[in-house]
């Protein structure tokens, strides 16, 4: 299909509706959070007498944002919505509307059918925007817009534009002034005639395929396996190498290792500074990293392999936390140097993964644990000698991680990271001397995680 | 759920032509699917080429162009470069990158039809472009497979893997060589080659924009554990591309996650696009070396 795209910019058909006017086209477009004005005419500002225009609205309802399409057809207050939903919709991923407009509209096959009939208005129906009487309306409009046909009352087409790029000449002589619709009723270019910018053009069909382009490369002998019903289609062919394993070759191709995440391995040593005695809390958050296993898979030799990296769930069951408390005050006599285990916890949870990695060589790191979803994990302890008000909640926005990694000799490496968190104070008051530092970190304990090589025999060149 | 949401069975038959072969020390007109060294009706993961740094493109266009910015329609200068290659397989196939962030980090870059492959790449700035270039527009490592990502189709080759002796050498079997050494082993030298025992495609699905809501696939017998999903996604302009894991707003599919009791696929990169692919593809039927360790994070 062929575009216009408009950001601000419009074309007038140089076509007045009458009663019973239909236009027909497709709107390609985005999420967008204001009003936009698409097409159409309508006798005045706000409340015309008369009106042959539609809107695309999106308006915030409490929580969320709710767009529609407002085909507007006929005087004031005839306006109807037409729900929208792009919530599912990665940002700035468009959908394309197919459009009835007119006494009875169909936005992609919802109908509606305005219960009034005065539409005709002095103002020529624009595209981009619309005919707020003389002038255009001063919104902008972010869409594309395909072919735009206006039909009269009668049936018969009255404006039937195309859009066409700057120089073509597809439809005259006289080359295209600019991105702009071809008339194909009146014969004429239909050129911006307002807003800031320029009018772009898309042809989103310049290099469809066109179907039975087979082109059979490669050597004229061999097997084939056709599809069913499709002689052109092979399913298998000989001349191709399988993706797989060889089992001709002395030893396995095809391995599994399984690890159980079983503790942590040691205390985390956070970089405490040394104490300054001015009663501020400080603290920071870091990981400890370590390399907790290794093995050699005897899959070396920078083959290319299909890799499978499955994890075990991830909930409060095998979510740990632990903190070290060290406090001395001179005052109270305390002189504590205590592990203690949070009072409640909280883990991000992940679900149950799988994913196949393809790999040529070495494989880089991997992640042992996928959590799609982002957030925090809590721990929340008890403290002691009333140290942080007699209860500390630490939040964690790193968790616990492992990656694996196959290396081109074949060495299956799995690291680990832990992270923590740790606070500091120090004060002098009188006589008395106080200093005090937390560590906490997590962990996961009884989560397995999976890996699956299997070597195949090629080696990229 | 739904039922009218269920995607269509289109469970290929079996036949009743082609080719078997045997392992050793099985009975080939007895023979399960997994007792077989090769059978031609074998939905096989066939490596057409692999596309590297070094693969040869055919330029299309490079250099400057002009951007227009749908934010508020003004130009801008910009450049790209632009390359395609033809494929020749007359359908679209599956590509799959061979990086350790795979599909996490989806290559929209790559593009494919079912006659070339496209690498198309946008830089903002003059300086980027001619790093790209003086680097001889690196694409990063793709796999080609011989599959058809377009046609809906499930087959039924779903036999669990068994125990093999690896090392064994077969005096029977069936190769492609693609040498003049009819002696040769080396894979480079072959295409297929009944030794290697490849990974299978269970089921192409294919969920359409005019039908968007039927875009559940529930495998049949074969644990959704065993399978692992490759996505990809047919736009407006004909072109296939990577598709990913739906987490927030849709991209390709939702995965089974069988122990939380989701059995089922889920499709929804046709909610934006013509049309969304799932290629489910699974292990060869052999079992693997196991190994169990465990340690302290």
């Amino acid at each position: 299909m062929k575009w216009l795209r408009f950001a601000g910019q419009y074309i007038s058909t140089g076509i007045n509706p009458g009663d019973g006017f239909k236009v027909v086209t497709n709107i390609r477009m985005s999420n967008q959070f204001s009003t936009m004005p698409l097409f159409g005419a309508r006798s005045s500002g706000s409340a015309s007498t008369a009106s042959f225009n539609m809107f695309y609205t999106n308006t915030f309802v409490v929580d969320h944002y709710e767009a529609k399409m407002q085909p507007d057809y006929g005087g004031s207050g005839s306006a109807a919505t037409l729900p929208i939903d792009f919530s599912t919709l990665p940002g700035g991923e468009k959908m394309i509307f197919s459009i009835e407009f007119g006494k009875t509209t169909k936005v992609n096959g919802v109908e509606w059918t305005s219960p009034t009939d005065n539409v005709a208005t002095p103002y020529p129906i624009l595209v981009g925007s619309i005919s707020n009487g003389a002038s255009a309306d001063t919104r902008k409009m972010f869409a594309d817009v395909s072919d735009f046909i206006i039909y009269n009352a009668s049936g018969d087409v009255v404006f039937n534009g195309v859009p066409v790029p700057t120089g073509s000449t597809e439809y005259s002589v006289t080359p295209a002034p600019s991105n702009c619709y071809w008339d194909l009723v009146s014969g004429s270019y239909k050129v911006q005639s307002g807003g800031t910018g320029v009018v772009w053009y898309d042809d989103e069909d310049d290099d469809l395929a066109e179907e039975n382009s087979t082109t059979l490369q490669g050597v004229d002998y061999g097997l084939k396996v056709l599809a069913e019903g499709d002689e052109n289609t092979a399913y298998m062919n000989s001349k191709y190498p399988l993706f797989g394993a060889d089992i001709s070759s002395p030893a396995s191709q095809f391995k599994t290792y399984e690890f159980t995440l079983t503790g942590f391995n040691a205390e985390p040593s956070p970089p405490f500074p040394a104490y300054t005695y001015d009663g501020n809390f400080y603290q920071g958050s870091g990981v400890t990293e370590r390399t907790a296993y290794t093995i050699d898979t005897g899959l070396g030799g920078s083959t290319v392999k299909s890799v499978i990296v499955q994890n075990s769930e991830i909930d409060n069951s095998v979510f740990y936390g632990r903190a070290r408390e060290q406090l001395f005050n001179s005052g109270t006599g305390d002189n504590i140097n205590s592990l203690l285990n949070p009072k409640s916890k909280t883990a991000l949870a992940a679900s149950p993964w799988s994913t196949l990695y393809l790999a040529d060589g070495s494989t880089g790191d991997i992640q042992g644990i996928v959590s799609l979803g982002t957030g925090t994990s809590i721990a929340k302890y008890d403290t002691l000698a009333d140290f942080n008000g007699g209860t500390l909640d630490a939040y964690y926005f790193t968790q616990p991680k492992v990656t694996v990694k196959i290396d081109a000799a074949g060495i299956l490496t799995v690291k680990t990271s832990v992270p923590y968190n740790w606070i500091q104070r120090a004060f002098i008051i009188g006589s008395t001397t106080y200093r005090a530092r937390w560590r906490d970190w997590i962990w996961y304990q009884g989560v397995t995680i999976r890996v699956t090589v299997l070597n195949t025999p090629y080696v990229i060149e | 759920m739904d039922p009218s949401r269920y995607m269509e069975r289109t469970l290929r038959d079996r036949g009743d032509y082609g080719l078997k072969i045997a392992r050793k020390g099985y009975d080939l007109l007895f023979a399960a699917d997994n007792q077989l060294l090769y059978n031609s009706a074998f939905p096989v993961l066939q490596i057409v080429e692999f596309i590297t740094d070094d693969t040869d493109w055919e330029v299309v266009s490079t250099g400057s162009y002009t951007f227009w910015s749908d934010f508020n329609g003004n130009t801008l200068t910009r450049w790209k470069h632009s390359m395609r290659r033809l494929h020749g397989l007359g359908h679209p196939p599956m590509i799959a990158p061979l990086t350790a962030s795979g599909w996490t980090s989806v290559d929209k870059n790559i593009s494919w039809n079912l006659k070339y492959i496209y690498y198309e790449k946008t830089f903002i700035t003059e300086t980027e472009y001619n790093a790209f270039i003086s680097s001889d527009a690196p694409t990063g490592t793709f796999v080609v497979f011989n599959i058809d990502i377009d046609t809906d189709v499930e087959y039924p080759y779903v036999d669990d893997g068994i125990d093999t002796e690896w090392g064994q050498k077969y005096d029977y079997g069936i190769k492609h060589l693609l040498t003049d050494d009819v002696n040769s082993m080396d894979p480079a030298d072959l295409g297929l080659n009944a030794n290697v025992q490849s990974m299978l495609v269970v089921a192409v699905k294919v969920a359409t924009i005019e039908d968007k809501n039927r875009n559940i696939y529930l495998p049949a017998g074969i644990d959704p554990e065993k399978l692992s999903p490759f996505s990809y996604i047919k736009q407006t302009n004909g072109r296939w591309i990577m598709g990913g894991v739906s987490i927030q707003a849709v991209s390709g599919y939702r995965p089974a996650v069988p122990a939380a009791g989701i059995n089922y696929y889920t499709l929804d990169g046709q909610y934006f696009a013509p049309k969304c692919s799932l290629v489910l593809v699974r292990l060869p039927m052999l079992s693997s070396d196991k190994t169990n360790a465990s340690f302290n994070m």
